[in-house]
Formats: structure tokens, C-alpha cells, sequence
């Protein structure tokens, strides 16, 4: 599980072009939308894409993602229950 | 000085078919042209689309085009709506050579370019000449332009979806500002694999028929399309002797500043667009009949235009409705396609139906739900796009 | 209409972004096409929305933000840009997208900058500017129309307008181009080279103090004939009332490739200084809105750059500046810049 959060920080990173962070700036439960790394909706598309084609984890619903997309922890949580 | 802009001519292709007459027709009959692909080569063969229902070879030949190389769905399309549009307004030869175009598109030869670019990436030859030449948003206009031998001013205009509507605005205001004299103005754009999977990846597509409006609206449904209007000032058009169908009198362009994509919850931007376009027209009496919504059949749009046409109208919405439940979201050619629905809306005094509704949205807008006949005035039509462009026409009776 | 230029920046493959020290130094390309010497963006731009912009929307921005400091001004009255091939990087992106997942589940976000008005609604956006917002993408017209549209907001009673032009090249767009003969792909050709970048402006409807150059006529036409070009251009001097000798320079697009219209040009101009520009902004559809740039900050410096002078002498001092033109033969451009206060 903490090497599953540490290699979704630095993908997310990658992905949505975070230069200014480092993973360990990321907090496992901090907020990524709004206030805490301040993501927004068109991430949240950008980060169903990752789970889908990384992990094989559908989210077929945006409103559901952002319950998921809470924090590190909550997309960690969430890949390991529904993982084939 | 300010001159007054008349609707002197207009033509339209859509889902629904080609000619204002069998658009016409088939919105009294209550007959959707949403359904899934024919022509469009997609995956996404079961996402239904407002597809123009001919291939590209036919498409061709009703445009008279016999170009060896491939010519884009948005040249043809336009190619046939615009020319219906000179000949309903009866402009001759020299009328047109002096008349200008300002044509709106979102992807241009994109249908094209697609599958060229495709074939480029697997390494295979692609002739370039024929197939990227007309990629570029400015060559629709250009072709569209030589096609009916015009030979004024040329512009192109490409701000989303509301790209006609802006189109038309652009016209309206170079004729008020006694600049031109006579424009053909509106837009056109093919279905494409670029935008339906754009689409699509944005989740905003209903994988069923969309239902603007509905309570339980699921997203839009993409369409394709032409639609021109020609437009005169009073001075032109009485000096050929033309007819005017309805007259420009008010359009108005605002930024919604909110999201790239999204509209804010508010309708800031609508809000925006709709009160210009109020006072351009300048008549503190002026009573709307009729709007033309934008109504997309996303979550998003469909309650933010509500809240916008809420707060102009002060909760007394008029009736309304949106045509996209029959054409599918023609994106570049939208603004043009539901002005030359407005257009007949006047002239034959009725209002069109919301296809597909079955639950209204809870918030307390009844759209209209069939075609039917009542006394129209004036009618106004929404445009917007991503980007936050806004924009609104006011169509009245002469 | 008049237009007063009260901003103005461009970022070309030359040094132009840093006033302090524009065209100063110059840089020798040794690709067959000049891409932007763009500046640290980072402290133009605030870093959070960098991260999902292209080169053409961080040229833009960059530009626009110049120009409106230079201006004074915070919100602009309109928004317009004009664009030839859009936000190309990103169109190209997605198409990959479609391509390698076979229309599977794609990433949204390189469609969503794709849209042609990215670059105005992302300035809307970031200036919180509600007001008129068009963005035209019209071949070698597309920043002509542009400036046609602030002109006219001008006269409809806008106080200021911010208006620019900016085309990208990728590698891919550069290959294309090249065979479809819009451009050299290498040295032999005798073709222009390719080139990009961003140019914007407040024109403002009042002379203030900020005012440094006017627009004060244009004209865009399609498709002359050569013999054509010589009665165009006593047409629009006639109309602004003044003859040949009034100008005091003459700034084209020709880029050393022989061409027609730029003879005609010279040959009736031939009393004239000359100057050029593609050899800083090299060939695109917006290459000409460098061409105003460039006029402008010759008027607000009185001085002719580096590399700029063609033939002809220039005699110190600068009025007015006749701007001349074409995109391959078919979109033309006349404009008449002016010094303010004149």
C-alpha cells in the first residue's frame, strides 16, 4: 500500500505536468482538489484516464471521482478494493 | 449612423436534411435526424450523432464540386447551404461578386486531416498535397468563397460553438457601422474523430438520444451541419428589390471567465450576452416569444442558461426550446443552423418542440414540447462554447 | 477608424520579448525553421496555470501581459486574437491520443487547449474579463480580421482593446508545410522559411499617455493580379491624402525568395527606404502582426534595427510607416502606422 501511494504521487506529478512538486510534498491524506494541491475538474478526468489505463479501474461516473479523488489515501483505498 | 440589417436569404443543411423546407418539415412532423453513425468510420459506432445523410460523394456532387483531391464534409456542406441561401435572397452574378463571407468553423478540414495524419504516424505515404492543404479553419471560407465566385471581404471566425453566432453578430455590426453593404454569414463543421472523441473524453456525450432540459439529461449528442444567412443593410436591399425575412436587431458577445470548458453555475456570461444584446436592440419594450436555447443536454449548460434566462426575464421565461434534441450540438455551425430555425420560427409564426423531454429540469423552466403555432416577434437565440464565449442574437419580424 | 498603440510586445525567433535590449543581439538559426527565443516564463506567468499551457497560449499570454503593462491597462475593453493554424501542439497531441488507444479512453486535456479560442478565453479567464472575446483563424487574414475587429470596437466606443496574433510550429506542422510547398525544408529551396511566434497590442480609441504609434488606416484584399498591387497602393495612400514622399519607410514581408508583388512594391517605393521583417519573424499566417509590431517600435524608438534595412536610406526620423504584406500571392495587407504625438 505506502509503495502504491508513493509511485500514484509521482505519476500524478508526471501526468498533469506538477513541476513545482516533489512526491514527498504531497501528504498521504492531504486534500488534492480545492485548497491542498489545488486540482480541478479537468484533472479529475485526467486522473480516471490514469486509473483505467494504470491500473484497469473504471470510474464510470465523474461525480463518483471525486469522492475517490479525495486524497492519496482514498485513490489508494479505492484501487485495491476494486483491483482484479 | 446606424443601418438597420435585414435577413435577405438563407439555406441550411442538417440531420434533418437538406433546404429550409425539409429542416422545416421534418421539425413539424417531430421527427429527430439523431441516430448512430452511417458515414463517420468511429468505434463509437453505437453513439448516436445528428449525421447529414449522405456520403461524401454525394455531398460532392450536390455541391458541384469535382476536385480530384479529397474535399472536407465542412466545405461541402457549406458549399450547399450557402448556395442555398444566395438563391433564396436571388443575388446575381455581380451581387455576389461584391457580396463578403465571414464563415464560422471549430475543426475545419480536421475529417481530413484525421485520416491523413493517421496513415503519417504508421509511417505510411500520404499525399500531402491533398490531404493537409485544407486543414486550416480559413480554407473552408476560402473555398466556400470561390465556390459561389465572391469576391469581397473574407473573414473566419472560430470561438467554439458559438462561432456562427459570432459570424452573424460580425456582419450585423460591419452593416450597422455602414462598412459593407451585403454579408453571407454563418458557419459550418463535419463530424469528426477528433471532436467525437474529444467529446467523449470531456464524459459529456449521452450514449443515448440527449434530452435538453430533462431532469435526467445525460450530455449532448454531436451533429453536423450548414447553415448561411445573407444580410443587408435597408439601403441594399431595396436598391436590388429584395425581400427581407426578418431583421438582425440585437446580438451581443461576453466572457463567462469562469472555465475553460465548463459554464459557471450562474450563467454570468449568458447573462452577459443576452442584456447587450438587449440593448443593442434599444427597445426597453421589447418582448421575446420565443428563445432558441442553447440547451446542449449537459448538466452543466442546460442549468446555467436556465439561471441565465431566469434572471433576464425575471422568472417569466418565454417559451422555449432547443432544437440540438433534433439536430445533435453542430458545433461551429450551431449559432447559423438555430438562426435559420429563428428565421423560419417568425416567418411562419411557431415555436419547435424539445424533443425527448420527459421529466423538466426541477427548477421550474417548462419547455416546449411540441411544434406549434403562436405569434411571434421577436426571438432570441444562445450560442456558447468553451472558452466562455458567449454570445446572443435577436431575431424580429419585419 | 484610428487605433492609438499604447502596448505593444512580440516574442519571434529574435530577441524581441526584451525591449531593453530589442534585435541588440542576434541569433543565428541553424534549423530549417526559426523557432520562438522564448523568455523565462515563469516569471511572467503564474506557474500553477503553466502547467497545462502550450507554446503558443505561454507566447500569448506572455505578449498580452506586456503590452497591457505597457498600456496601464488591467481589463481590457475586447479580447482578439487571431490565429492561422491554432493551438497545433495540442491538436497534434490528441490525435495521437486517437490513434494509439484506437479511440479507446483518451486524456481530455490536450482537446480541451486544441479549441482555437484557447488562447483568448484563457486570458478572459485570467483576467477575470468578462467583455467581447473573438478569436479568427483566416489563412494570412487572420490577424487582419483581428485588427479589423478592434477597430471597430474602437469605433463603437471601446476605450481600449487588446488584440494580437500568434501561430506554433511543431516539427510535424514544419514537414507538412514543406511539402505542401507553403515552405523551405531546407536551404536550397527557394521558399520562405518557417517561423512563429506571438505579437500583441492595446490599441486605444484616445491618445493618452501611453500612446507611442496609431494604426491609422488598413486595408486586407485577396487575390490581385502584380499589375494590381501598384493601383492598391495609390488607392490607400489617396485615401489617407498623402503620396509616396510622405512615407518615411516601408516595411515588407518579403524574405529574399523573388516574388512579383514585392517587386511591384519596390519599383514603385524605389524612393523610398525599405525594410523588411520575416527575416526576425519568418513565415507564418500571423507573421504579419510581428510586421505591426515591429513598425510600431520603429516609430516609438525612431530607429531602423539591425538586419531590418533593405535598401534606400533612412533619413533619422520616422512619421509614418506604410506596411506591405502577402501571404503566398493570396492574402495582401496594406497598413499606416503613424508616430504619436505626431
Amino acid at each position: 500500500m505506502r509503495n502504491l501511494q508513493e509511485k500514484l504521487k509521482g505519476e500524478i506529478i508526471e501526468l498533469l505536468n506538477l513541476e513545482d512538486l516533489q512526491p514527498e510534498d504531497i501528504g498521504n491524506d492531504e486534500p488534492l482538489f480545492g485548497s491542498g494541491v489545488g486540482l480541478d475538474s479537468i484533472d479529475a478526468l485526467e486522473l480516471i484516464v490514469l486509473l483505467e489505463r494504470e491500473y484497469g479501474v473504471k470510474i464510470e461516473n465523474p461525480e463518483e471521482g471525486r469522492e475517490v479523488f479525495n486524497s492519496i489515501n482514498t485513490i489508494a483505498a479505492f484501487i485495491e478494493k476494486n483491483r482484479k | 449612423m446606424s443601418h438597420r440589417v435585414f435577413v435577405s436569404g438563407y439555406g441550411i443543411v442538417s440531420a434533418l436534411g437538406f433546404g429550409a423546407e425539409a429542416n422545416l418539415n421534418a421539425l413539424k412532423q417531430q421527427v429527430t435526424g439523431i441516430a448512430p453513425p452511417q458515414f463517420l468510420k468511429t468505434k463509437h459506432c453505437t453513439l448516436p450523432v445528428g449525421e447529414v445523410k449522405a456520403s461524401n460523394e454525394s455531398l460532392a456532387e450536390m455541391a458541384g464540386v469535382s476536385d480530384k483531391k479529397p474535399v472536407s464534409r465542412t466545405v461541402l456542406l457549406g458549399l450547399i447551404a450557402a448556395r442555398e441561401a444566395v438563391e433564396k435572397a436571388g443575388l446575381d452574378e455581380g451581387q455576389l461578386r461584391t457580396s463578403g463571407l465571414i464563415s464560422g468553423t471549430t475543426v475545419g478540414g480536421m475529417d481530413i486531416s484525421e485520416h491523413a495524419y493517421q496513415s503519417l504516424q504508421k509511417g505510411e505515404r500520404v499525399d500531402y498535397t491533398k490531404s493537409f492543404s485544407g486543414h486550416d479553419c480559413g480554407h473552408s471560407t476560402q473555398a466556400i468563397a470561390t465556390g459561389l465566385r465572391l469576391s469581397g471581404a473574407l473573414s473566419t471566425i472560430s470561438t467554439a460553438c458559438s462561432s456562427s453566432a459570432n459570424t452573424i453578430m460580425q456582419a450585423a455590426r460591419l452593416i450597422k457601422a455602414g462598412q459593407v453593404e451585403r454579408v453571407i454569414a454563418g458557419g459550418t463543421d463535419a463530424l469528426s474523430l477528433f471532436t467525437l472523441n474529444g467529446f467523449n473524453s470531456l464524459k459529456i456525450l449521452d450514449a443515448e438520444l440527449c434530452k435538453p432540459f430533462d431532469e435526467h439529461r445525460q450530455g449532448l449528442n454531436l451533429g453536423e451541419g450548414a447553415a448561411y444567412l445573407v444580410l443587408e443593410s435597408e439601403a441594399a436591399l431595396n436598391a436590388r428589390g429584395g425581400v427581407a425575412y426578418a431583421e438582425v436587431t440585437g446580438y451581443g458577445n461576453a466572457n463567462d471567465a469562469y472555465h475553460q470548458t465548463a459554464s459557471s453555475p450562474e450563467g454570468k456570461g449568458a447573462f452577459l450576452a443576452i442584456k447587450k444584446a438587449f440593448e443593442i436592440a434599444g427597445k426597453t419594450d421589447l418582448t421575446i416569444d420565443y428563445v432558441n436555447a442553447h440547451g446542449t443536454g449537459t448538466a452543466n449548460n442546460d442549468l446555467s442558461e436556465s439561471n441565465a434566462l431566469k434572471m433576464i426575464f425575471n422568472d417569466q421565461v418565454p417559451a422555449l426550446s432547443s432544437t440540438k434534441s433534433y439536430t445533435g450540438h453542430t458545433l461551429g455551425a450551431a449559432g447559423a443552423v438555430e438562426a435559420v430555425f429563428s428565421v423560419l420560427a417568425i416567418l411562419g409564426q411557431h415555436v419547435y418542440g424539445n424533443y425527448n423531454l420527459s421529466l423538466p429540469m426541477s427548477d421550474g423552466l417548462e419547455p416546449e414540447r411540441n411544434f406549434r403555432s403562436i405569434k411571434i416577434d421577436h426571438v432570441l437565440s444562445n450560442s456558447f462554447g468553451f472558452g466562455g464565449n458567449c454570445s446572443s442574437l435577436i431575431f424580429s419580424k419585419v | 477608424m484610428k487605433g492609438y498603440i499604447s502596448g505593444t510586445a512580440a516574442i519571434t525567433p529574435q530577441h524581441t520579448f526584451d525591449t531593453g535590449r530589442y534585435l541588440e543581439e542576434w541569433v543565428d538559426h541553424q534549423t530549417s525553421y526559426l523557432s520562438a527565443t522564448e523568455p523565462a516564463y515563469r516569471e511572467i506567468i503564474d506557474p500553477k496555470l503553466l502547467r497545462r499551457m502550450s507554446r503558443i497560449i505561454k507566447m500569448s499570454v506572455a505578449s498580452a501581459y506586456k503590452a497591457m503593462q505597457m498600456a496601464k491597462v488591467e481589463i481590457p475593453g475586447a479580447v482578439i486574437v487571431g490565429t492561422g493554424l491554432g493551438c497545433v501542439q495540442d491538436t497534434e497531441k490528441f490525435l495521437k491520443e486517437i490513434i494509439d488507444n484506437e479511440e479507446g479512453i483518451l486524456s481530455p486535456t490536450a482537446f480541451i487547449q486544441s479549441t482555437h479560442n484557447t488562447i483568448a478565453g484563457q486570458i478572459a479567464l485570467m483576467l477575470q474579463c468578462p467583455n467581447h472575446n473573438f478569436t479568427f483563424s483566416n489563412r494570412g487574414h487572420s490577424f487582419e480580421n483581428a485588427l479589423e475587429d478592434a477597430l471597430l470596437q474602437l469605433q463603437e466606443g471601446v476605450e481600449h482593446v487588446l488584440v494580437g496574433g500568434a501561430d506554433e510550429i511543431t516539427p510535424i506542422v514544419h514537414e507538412l508545410m514543406g511539402s505542401i510547398r507553403c515552405v523551405s525544408i531546407n536551404q536550397e529551396d527557394q521558399l520562405s522559411v518557417l517561423g512563429e511566434g506571438a505579437a500583441f497590442f492595446i490599441l486605444t480609441k484616445d491618445q493618452n499617455e501611453q500612446s507611442f504609434a496609431a494604426i491609422e488606416d488598413t486595408v486586407a484584399f485577396n487575390n490581385p493580379l502584380v499589375d494590381d498591387v501598384r493601383g492598391k497602393v495609390v488607392q490607400f495612400l489617396d485615401r489617407n491624402e498623402l503620396a509616396s514622399a510622405d512615407i518615411d519607410l516601408v516595411l515588407m514581408g518579403h524574405n529574399g525568395v523573388a516574388d512579383g508583388f514585392f517587386d511591384a512594391m519596390g519599383d514603385l517605393m524605389k524612393e523610398n527606404a525599405i525594410a523588411q521583417f520575416k527575416n526576425i519573424s519568418g513565415e507564418s499566417f500571423t507573421a504579419s502582426a510581428y510586421g505591426h509590431h515591429l513598425a510600431a517600435v520603429m516609430l516609438q524608438k525612431q530607429q531602423v534595427f539591425q538586419n531590418t534595412l533593405v535598401s534606400g536610406k533612412f533619413g533619422g526620423s520616422l512619421d509614418r510607416i506604410l506596411l506591405y504584406n502577402h501571404y503566398k500571392g493570396v492574402n495582401h495587407t496594406l497598413t499606416l502606422l503613424s508616430k504619436c504625438p505626431s
